[in-house]
């Protein structure tokens, strides 16, 4: 449940800058803190972030795809779903 | 011995470097170490910031990545009553403490109209082209009236042949504190939900630093959470 909590508000907030019209490039969690409590997730760090008006059309669909592949990845990978990676016990032993 | 003002420096690819100081730069703790006040002057232009206001330096958190933003951790000391005891997140911006390896280079127009004709590009990608050769020759020194004229064009013949300039530090840095500024501005109906209440932008002054450049330091206050890092989190 937590896990699904943290990637939930993650994503929420990558899509609340692109809504702004902010493209954040997600460096991973040091961006992200989580609040002693109520588990609230707040973001930081900013200084590299792109305004999506001033960008390239042609670049534009581009950047945000592959912004968004990132965090996936980086979320699948520090806070993978509970049974989306199979363990070693499930696979097949060695003939 | 410190060489003059007016003569450009080169690294030794002939790359112009901006202006640095010639005095060994103090570590960063002269300025930011635990306990050091800071005595902060609100941005006119930002109605959030108080006029002034004092923190005290409990910890210096080091830069981020991008080797420029410092995070310092303190507590006002002085300022408007609202602010008195806040612990707070200075997020500084100062161009003394810009690695040069950091800088982005820049690129004048003769070679940018070269590579133009050697490899066609759509008009846009010119433009921006050409917007960094003008900002590149915005980095040339002005002429000192106290130094011959023709020494100066020789210099600056001579690195114009290999012909690439480095970024100034404290444009480099106000180009950071800058986004993240606007970023606040843009968000200010999120502070204090997904990303930290933004108390203003405010300078510090060093005025007995060397280069003017590096007197003005630019910095983003917000309110201090806490919590863990996601990093941190398994």
């Amino acid at each position: 449940m937590r896990i699904r909590l943290i990637r939930a508000q993650v994503l929420g907030i990558q899509s609340t800058l692109l809504n702004e019209g902010i493209l954040w490039p997600t460096i991973g969690g040091r961006n992200f803190v989580m609040l002693e409590g109520d588990g609230r997730i707040m973001a930081s760090n900013f200084s590299t972030t792109s305004n999506l008006d001033s960008m390239d059309e042609k670049y534009r669909e581009e950047d945000i795809e592959f912004q968004k592949e990132f965090l996936l990845d980086w979320l699948n990978e520090a806070f993978p779903l509970p049974g989306s990676v199979v363990s070693m016990s499930q696979m097949d032993p060695p003939s | 011995m410190a060489q003059p003002r007016s003569v450009l420096q080169t690294d030794k690819w002939g790359a112009i470097l901006p202006p640095m100081p010639s005095d060994p730069v103090p570590p960063s703790d002269a300025f930011y170490g635990e306990g050091n006040p800071l005595t902060l002057v609100g941005d006119e232009s930002d109605p959030t910031a108080a006029a002034k206001l004092t923190l005290k330096i409990e910890r210096d958190l080091g830069t981020l990545k991008n080797n420029v933003t410092r995070r310092v951790l303190g507590k006002v000391t002085e300022g408007p009553p609202e602010f008195i005891g806040l612990s707070v997140v200075a997020l500084v911006y100062d161009p003394l403490y810009v690695p040069l390896s950091s800088l982005p280079l820049l690129w004048p127009k003769r070679l940018v109209e070269k590579r133009q004709n050697d490899e066609p590009e759509s008009d846009s990608e010119a433009e921006a082209a050409q917007d960094d050769s003008k900002s590149w020759m915005d980095y040339f020194p002005r002429p000192d009236p106290n130094v011959n004229p023709r020494i100066q064009n020789v210099l600056i013949n001579k690195v114009s042949v290999i012909g690439r300039s480095f970024k100034s530090r404290a444009e480099y840095a106000k180009d950071f504190f800058m986004k993240e500024a606007s970023c606040y501005r843009k968000l200010q109906k999120y502070q204090g939900t997904i990303i930290p209440v933004c108390l203003g932008s405010y300078t510090l002054s060093f005025r007995d630093r060397e280069l003017e450049e590096d007197r003005t330091v630019h910095v983003l206050l917000c309110l201090y959470f806490h919590g863990a890092r996601l990093d941190n989190i398994s």
